[in-house]
C-alpha cells in the first residue's frame, strides 16, 4: 500500500506547483499583452515626432543649438534595465551580461551606472560596482510620469556638463518573440538619428514656426527623449514577461506530464495491489478446499 | 464652417481623432486658433487650455505643453497629457490613489513574490524528497 500512497503524495506536490506556475503564466502573459499596446500607442506619438525632428533639420544648414546634439567628451552614464524578480529564464542573466561587456568600454573613472529593477542592482552591487543611482519598482510600473521623471533626470545631468554620454542597456521583443539585449545610445543625440524617419509632406511654401524653429526644436527633441525612454521601459517590461511567460509554459507542460506519468504509475501500482490480493484470497481459498 | 481632420496624441492614447472646425490653443504670446485651411506652420503649445469646436459644439481640454503641425490636410498636436475637464477630478483622484496603492501593491508584490518563490521553493524539496524517500524503500 505504501507505493500507492507515495505516489498519491508525489502527485498532490505536482498538481500544487503546476497551479503556482500556471497562475504565473496567466498574469505575465496578460502584463505582457499590455504592454505591447502600451508600446504601440507611444510608437505613434514618436514616430510622429521623430518625422517633425527630421523636417526642421533638414530645413537648417548651421548646426543646431540645441544643447543635446552637442557631442562632447568620454563621460558616460550606463542605464541598465532589468528585472525586480527572477523565474524569467534567461532574461536577467542576458541583459546583466551585455551591460557589464557594454559598461567595461568606458575606464571606471569615467563611467556612471543607474539601474532599474532590483536584479540589476544586485548584481553590480555584487561584482563591488555600486550603481551611483537605482530606480527601484520602476520596472513593475512603467508609467510615462516614470519615464519623464527619468529623463529629466538624465537631460539635467547632461545639460549641467555632468555627463557627456548616456546609454541603455535593455532588452528588446522583436516580432513578439525573439529577446534580444540592446544597448544603444540616447544623448547626444545626432543628426543620423533621425534621417531614417518619414518625411512629412509639406507644402511648397514651407513652414512658419511659432515663435521659432529653434524652440521649436527644443520641444521636439524634449518628447523624443521622454518618447525614447518610455519605449525602452514598455518593452523591457514585455520582454521580461514574455520571458516569464515562457518559462511559465514550460514548467506548467512539465508538470502536466509528470502527472500523466504518474497517473499511469497510480494505474498499474493500484492494478499491482488488487491482483494481489485476489491471488492471495484464491490461495486462500484453494488452500481451504485442500485441507 | 469648413472642417479639418485633427488628431492629438500622446504617448499613452489618442485623445481625439476626427474632424474639427477650429482648434485654440495656448503659446508663448497668447492664444493661438487654427481654422481649416489654415497656413502651414509648426507652434508650441505651452500648458493650458485646448478649445476644439467640433461640429459647432466647443469642449475644453486641460493640456500639458507640447507641439502643433498645421498641415494643409491635417493638424496633429502631440503633449503629454491631456485631458477632458469631467476627467480631471476622478483621474486626480485616482491618481493620488494609485501613488498610494502602488507603493503598498510595490511593498505587497515583492512579498507575493517572496511567497510564491518559497511556496514553489518548498514544494520543490517535498517533491525531491519524496523521490528520494521512494527510490530507497520501492514497496511499502
Amino acid at each position: 500500500m505504501g507505493a500507492l500512497q507515495d505516489i498519491r503524495h508525489h502527485r498532490k506536490v505536482v498538481e500544487d506547483t503546476r497551479k503556482i506556475t500556471r497562475a504565473m503564466y496567466l498574469i505575465a502573459s496578460a502584463k505582457m499583452k499590455r504592454a505591447m499596446r502600451m508600446h504601440d500607442q507611444n510608437e505613434r506619438s514618436f514616430e510622429r515626432t521623430r518625422s517633425n525632428i527630421r523636417f526642421i533639420l533638414e530645413s537648417i544648414h548651421t548646426p543646431t543649438s540645441n544643447p543635446f546634439f552637442r557631442p562632447h567628451g568620454e563621460r558616460t552614464a550606463y542605464l541598465v534595465i532589468a528585472g525586480d524578480k527572477g523565474l524569467c529564464g534567461g532574461y536577467n542573466h542576458e541583459a546583466l551580461r551585455l551591460a557589464e561587456s557594454t559598461i567595461e568600454q568606458t575606464p571606471p573613472d569615467k563611467r556612471s551606472l543607474f539601474t532599474i529593477g532590483h536584479m540589476a542592482a544586485d548584481h553590480f552591487i555584487r561584482k563591488g560596482q555600486h550603481p551611483d543611482v537605482q530606480y527601484s519598482h520602476v520596472i513593475q510600473d512603467p508609467t510615462l510620469r516614470n519615464a519623464r521623471e527619468i529623463t529629466t533626470e538624465l537631460c539635467y545631468l547632461f545639460s549641467e556638463d555632468a555627463l557627456d554620454n548616456v546609454y541603455v542597456v535593455y532588452t528588446q521583443l522583436r516580432n513578439g518573440s525573439i529577446l534580444t539585449p540592446t544597448a544603444r545610445r540616447l544623448l547626444p543625440v545626432f543628426h543620423e538619428d533621425f534621417m531614417d524617419a518619414a518625411p512629412i509632406e509639406t507644402p511648397v511654401h514651407g513652414l512658419m514656426y511659432h515663435p521659432s524653429r529653434f524652440e521649436a526644436l527644443d520641444m521636439m527633441v524634449k518628447h523624443y527623449l521622454i518618447g525614447w525612454v518610455y519605449s525602452a521601459l514598455v518593452q523591457a517590461f514585455a520582454a521580461e514577461h514574455f520571458a516569464r511567460m515562457t518559462a511559465m509554459y514550460a514548467a506548467t507542460r512539465n508538470a502536466d506530464e509528470m502527472l500523466t506519468r504518474l497517473n499511469i504509475q497510480w494505474g498499474h501500482a493500484r492494478q499491482a495491489a488488487i491482483t494481489q490480493e485476489l491471488t492471495e484470497i484464491v490461495a486462500g481459498a484453494e488452500g481451504g478446499f485442500r485441507g | 464652417m469648413s472642417s479639418f481632420h485633427l488628431t492629438i496624441l500622446t504617448p499613452e492614447r489618442a485623445f481625439f481623432e476626427g474632424s474639427a472646425q477650429a482648434l485654440v490653443f495656448p503659446t508663448v504670446d497668447g492664444l493661438y486658433g487654427v481654422l481649416a485651411g489654415h497656413q502651414p506652420e509648426l507652434a508650441i503649445l505651452v500648458e493650458g487650455q485646448l478649445s476644439i469646436n467640433i461640429d459647432g459644439v466647443t469642449r475644453q481640454a486641460a493640456a500639458s505643453d507640447g507641439f502643433v503641425t498645421i498641415l494643409p490636410e491635417s493638424v496633429t498636436v502631440i503633449l503629454q497629457t491631456v485631458e477632458w475637464p469631467e476627467d480631471i477630478d476622478r483621474r486626480r483622484a485616482e491618481e493620488a490613489r494609485r501613488e498610494a496603492e502602488e507603493a503598498l501593491r510595490q511593498r505587497q508584490s515583492q512579498q507575493e513574490f517572496v511567497l510564491a518563490r518559497s511556496m514553489l521553493a518548498r514544494a520543490m524539496v517535498r517533491l525531491r524528497v519524496t523521490r528520494c524517500a521512494s527510490s530507497h524503500e520501492p514497496q511499502g
